[in-house]
């Protein structure tokens, strides 16, 4: 029944033409469905545009907050070479540097290395450096920091240059007062080495081990650093050490003025108790102490030709090592998503917030005209 | 006499036989018309809301498979999603259309009065009047002259000292107002599929 209402017959006609253009150039129909198909498709769209924005928005906020932290982590780069320069303790909980092909170091002759060695101490206090600069401390203050430092290598060499290198790493650990703790080698054209060197000689032994890889044919994979402060970790331990000791000489003077066998019986215990306490405390400033004194150095050489590549930064591959590292990637993008997020959320508030007194507007503007 | 097709079968017909969709058009376009002006009391909202109700249903009309659904209340579907966005903004967009190439047609003067037919005021009316006075003077003025007195345009033109096309206007964005006040207020005429 073909209906009376103007409007209506030029809209019936419109979607003819609009038939007829699909018939000579097919426009981008959508194809049947199963029980999808009772959806409106308005509805789709409208939440795949949600969903689309949405993920633009994390995607933006992941590369903002990318960008922002290599940005600030580009200025840590520089505090190491500047730290190590100064004899500077490293700060922050964590301190990190990789550095993939970096350039040869200076050899070992080089004057400027002997001003870093010996720099390079484990328990470090505020340097002179520091102290200089800010102007506020005439007098020495206290070595209190516990930072342990850590650090590998991998080591790509020209062939047949394998064992000659194993002499050396050998030769750097131990004229630095130093040991290899572990080694293995495959085929004699590759390997892993730990070493244990003390602290103090923690950045002279990279920078010789630098030097094996900035030799002639010679390449360097990778190289990084750690720095873990530990300082509130044994300033607290010490705290509850000295807590403990008290509490001990309470209970034996309690214990000395007891008259029954009981109360020594109870009190004894008690004694026995904190005595454990303060053992297990003494174990862990121990361990720090010993950590802190001395750093592993993971080295790893791979002769050009080799089979097997030590230099994949992973020393024993394992499904506890693919997982720790996952989870380390799953984190750094999440934190970069959470920083970027930090940047755009005030900005898409004031954005929408400008978008809705304009739209307010024109709605009254609409309605009142 | 020749069968003539359910509404389902015109729809799948329509996927390569445009003028099946023509028929389908025809069957349901004055009533789909008179469900969104009764909805919406405004014939300029109701007019836009047919047209992008039935583009959007030829654009997407390769999606519909006979399940259980009728053709024409898949149809109904898409003006409930047409109906309940423009009450949420206001505003009816064009993008069907658009994505068609459909021209936005304005309502022609002669088919305002012919779709306020459609509406029956009469069940509506007590509550407009209440519903009046949240618009502005000119609007409510408009409103009361075309709406509760039931006087033709002209004289509502007349009596307001503008434009015939002004009077209708006004009286358009004021039923437009209105609809959306009783919205808010839980008012709405019925909602259900005719």
């Amino acid at each position: 029944m073909k209906s009376d209402i103007r409007f209506l017959q030029q809209l019936e006609e419109d979607l003819r033409e609009a038939a007829a253009r699909e018939a000579t150039a097919p426009v981008e129909i959508a194809s049947p469905a199963g029980p999808s198909s009772r959806r409106l498709p308005g509805r789709e769209r409208h939440w795949g545009s949600i969903a689309a924005a949405l993920l633009a928005f994390l995607v933006l906020a992941g590369g903002v907050g990318f960008l922002t932290q290599s940005g600030s982590s580009s200025n840590d780069a520089a505090l190491p070479a500047a730290a190590d320069a100064t004899g500077a303790p490293k700060t922050g909980a964590d301190v990190a540097q990789t550095v993939p092909g970096v350039p040869a170091p200076a050899p070992a002759n080089n004057p400027s290395l002997g001003n870093l060695e010996g720099s390079g101490g484990a328990v470090r206090g505020s340097s002179a450096a520091d102290q200089a600069a800010t102007g506020s401390a005439s007098t020495p203050q206290a070595d209190l920091s516990k930072i342990i430092r850590d650090g590998r290598i991998g080591i790509q060499l020209p062939n047949g240059a394998f064992s000659r290198s194993v002499a050396t790493v050998t030769r750097i650990a131990r004229n630095q007062g130093g040991m290899v703790l572990d080694a293995a080698t495959q085929n004699e054209t590759s390997g892993t080495f730990t070493l244990r060197v003390p602290a103090k000689h923690f950045d002279a032994v990279m920078l010789r081990l630098r030097a094996l890889g900035a030799a002639d044919g010679a390449q360097i994979l990778y190289q990084d650093a750690t720095g873990r402060d530990v300082t509130a970790d044994f300033v607290d331990l010490q705290a509850r050490l000295k807590i403990s000791k008290g509490t001990k000489q309470r209970l034996v003077s309690l214990q000395s003025k007891a008259t029954s066998v009981s109360e020594i019986l109870s009190l004894g215990n008690q004694i026995d108790q904190v005595q454990l306490q303060i053992e297990q405390i003494q174990g862990q400033l121990n361990l720090i102490n010993d950590q802190v004194a001395e750093s592993t150095v993971k080295v790893a050489l791979r002769e050009q030709d080799a089979a097997n590549d030590p230099g994949s930064g992973v020393d024993n591959p394992s499904l506890s090592s693919a997982w720790e590292r996952s989870l380390q990637g799953f984190l750094r993008v999440l934190g970069a998503v959470i920083v970027g997020l930090g940047y755009l959320i005030p900005v898409a508030l004031i954005a929408g917030g400008i978008w809705s007194v304009l739209t307010l507007v024109r709605r009254r503007r609409r309605a009142t005209s | 006499m020749p069968h003539e097709r359910t509404d389902s079968e015109l729809l799948i017909a329509s996927r390569s036989d445009g003028e099946a969709f023509s028929e389908l058009y025809r069957r349901h376009a004055e009533d789909l018309l008179r469900y969104f002006a009764r909805r919406t009391l405004d014939p300029e909202t109701a007019a836009e809301l047919t047209a992008e109700t039935f583009a959007e249903a030829f654009a997407s009309r390769a999606r519909y498979t006979e399940q259980g659904v009728n053709g024409v209340a898949w149809i109904y579907g898409i003006a409930r999603h047409r109906l309940g966005r423009f009450f949420r903004s206001g505003r009816v967009d064009a993008a069907a259309r658009r994505k068609l190439g459909m021209p936005e047609r304005e309502l022609p003067l002669e088919d305002y009065e012919r779709i306020e037919d459609l509406i029956d005021f009469a069940p509506i009316r007590e509550a407009l009047v209440q519903a009046l006075e949240t618009l502005n003077p000119t609007q409510r003025d408009a409103m009361r002259l075309r709406v509760i007195d039931s006087l033709p345009y002209p004289e509502v033109a007349a009596r307001l000292h503008c434009t015939e096309q002004s009077a209708r206007q006004r009286v358009s964005r004021g039923l437009r107002q209105v609809a959306l006040a009783l919205q808010a207020r839980g008012l709405a005429l019925t909602t259900e599929v005719e």
